[in-house]
């Protein structure tokens, strides 16, 4: 507006010092935007550094479970890697599944790394490096539950999910009662309190809670071949603008794949391992070409 | 006995009062003329140039017709021109009450070609340059809802201007933007049904472009285009682009 005032007066005689200064100072703005290499023009300043805050669901076994204030799991074998990497200090703190994206825009966490799965609506909103894991969705039933045994069954029963995640809005059968909640672990104790019929998440989330309930009075399973809704793929998400950072990550995941993923992997998802012995690396791991095609700073 | 004071004197070249034609044309143009007129009276040279007469009237029919002209316009057009030469023929032998020849019959048997190719040359330049560059084409796709593993749709287009090769680009965008991201895994395979060419598949990603060889003078393209992707990832498909050219 400024600008197309000046440059319409500009032919009157003591008026193009404006104009001079103006474009001067476009030129510097453009100039100092030049070199930043972000597809926007603003690649912010790296927030690698120090102390990263991490919003991770702390309540998920095998990704990432806070217990006598220690974090542990997939998740938090990953941030320490990236963190020695990169050198920074990894903290988590615990978030929830719809709050992940406003975490990050409203900076309360530079990363997100939790079972955050990689969706066209996130990427609007997000930047995401990744993926480090890739699962199909199942059903988590009572190990002595009878009433799911192939897909049809699904109809008719109540089905637990979390808020905001990809399970909550994928087609289930017709006649499924959806039960929304705001976490799984809240699921799992309304489905070993038989509230619910079956919890319907990611396969590799749900194996986490096999393990984790395997000695309690309420057993838990996997239903077998029972699968629904799509493939997933987990990416670290981090607020848009940081190309650099997005990258630098990006690097240090695909040296984390080829050089800890599976033995991180053997530890803190022992009842997936067991579930698939010898596919489990072929069916969750990712393509090393999945990091560039499903990461947003590449493209 | 010769009456020498009847025989005019003979017409110095480029003299342009020497002749009745002469008189009516420009110095410089009626010069011209009567020394080609003198030099038809070689008939080695009188055939040759109806021979480039007739190679450039039956040539110019000939490219004329290829590039899709009327037949009727053609031959009538190029009918009048050789009737025309033909005229020209006994008007060249023919003498005035002056004994003078006419200058302008032989002059036609030049323009004719030159006219021919003067018009036509840049012509058939236009033509080739419009014709070389790439025509836009709009497909219409067979189904509009979304896609899954193992769909087949048919894009059908139809051109008034047939081009021997087609570049296609599809798109793929995800049905439903809260499902898990599914589009870069996603591999689209087009087959012409029907190919005059190359009718082997072809299996890209989509926004990357397809080249298929149609073959000549096809007005109407069908092309199946068939989707692989993962379990339950519902894609919408769309044309980005394509076009034809040589």
């Amino acid at each position: 507006m400024i600008h197309t005032t000046y440059a319409r007066d500009s032919r009157r005689p003591g008026v193009r010092r404006p104009v001079r200064t103006v474009a001067a100072l476009l030129l510097a703005t453009v100039t100092a935007c030049g070199p930043s290499g972000s597809s926007d023009g603003k690649d912010e300043k790296s927030v690698l550094h120090d102390t990263v805050f991490i919003g991770g669901k702390t309540d998920q076994p095998g990704f990432n479970l806070h217990a006598a204030h220690t974090d542990r799991g997939l998740e938090v074998d990953l941030a320490n890697y990236l963190g020695r990497e990169l050198d920074f200090n990894p903290k988590f703190h615990d978030i929830v599944s719809a709050k992940r994206e406003q975490e990050l825009k409203e900076r309360s966490s530079t990363l997100v790394i939790a079972t955050y799965s990689i969706t066209p609506d996130r990427e609007r909103q997000v930047d995401f490096v990744g993926p480090y894991l890739v699962t199909g969705q199942g059903f988590l039933i009572r190990e002595d539950y009878q009433g799911l045994k192939t897909e049809k069954d699904v109809a008719g029963k109540v089905i637990c999910t979390a808020e905001g995640s990809t399970s909550a809005v994928a087609q289930l059968p017709r006649g499924t009662t959806r039960h929304i909640e705001t976490d799984y672990s809240t699921c799992v104790r309304k489905l070993q309190a038989e509230a619910v019929d079956a919890v319907f998440t990611d396969e590799a989330l749900l194996y986490g809670f096999v393990e984790q309930q395997k000695n309690s009075k309420v057993p838990l399973k996997v239903a077998p071949g029972i699968t629904s809704g799509q493939i997933n793929r987990y990416g670290i998400g981090l607020r848009k603008g940081h190309t650099a950072d997005c990258k630098k990550l990006l690097r240090a995941l695909r040296t984390y794949l080829t050089e800890e993923w599976a033995a991180d992997v053997k530890v803190q998802l022992q009842a997936l391992v067991h579930a698939y012995p010898g596919d489990w690396e072929n069916r969750f791991r990712p393509d090393p070409e999945d990091l560039n095609r499903y990461s947003s700073c590449e493209t | 006995m010769t009456d020498d004071t009847n025989i005019a004197p003979p017409d110095p070249p480029g003299d342009a009062t020497a002749s009745g034609a002469g008189r009516r044309l420009p110095a410089w143009l009626s010069g011209r003329a009567i020394r080609f007129r003198d030099a038809l009276t070689d008939d080695r040279l009188l055939a040759l140039l109806i021979l480039v007469d007739l190679v450039t009237l039956l040539a110019s029919a000939s490219i004329w017709l290829a590039l899709g002209g009327d037949a009727g316009v053609v031959g009538v057009t190029a009918g009048a021109l050789l009737a025309f030469v033909a005229a020209m023929l006994p008007l060249i032998r023919h003498r005035d009450a002056e004994g003078e020849r006419p200058l302008w019959p032989p002059l036609i048997l030049v323009v004719i070609p030159l006219a021919i190719l003067i018009v036509g040359l840049p012509a058939w330049g236009v033509w080739m340059y419009l014709d070389s560059r790439p025509v836009d084409i709009r497909f219409t796709l067979s189904s509009a809802r979304p896609l899954e593993n193992g769909d087949t749709v048919v894009a059908l287009a139809h051109t008034d201007d047939p081009q021997p090769r087609l570049t296609i680009t599809f798109g793929l965008t995800q049905h439903n933007r809260a499902d898990p991201l599914c589009t870069p895994g996603s591999k689209l395979t087009v087959t012409l049904p029907t190919g005059a060419g190359q009718d082997l598949p072809q299996t890209r990603a989509a926004g990357e472009r397809f080249v298929l060889d149609l073959g000549e003078g096809k007005k109407e393209i069908k092309l199946s285009v068939r989707l692989t992707a993962e379990q339950n990832c519902a894609l919408d498909l769309s044309v980005v682009s394509a076009h034809l050219d040589g």
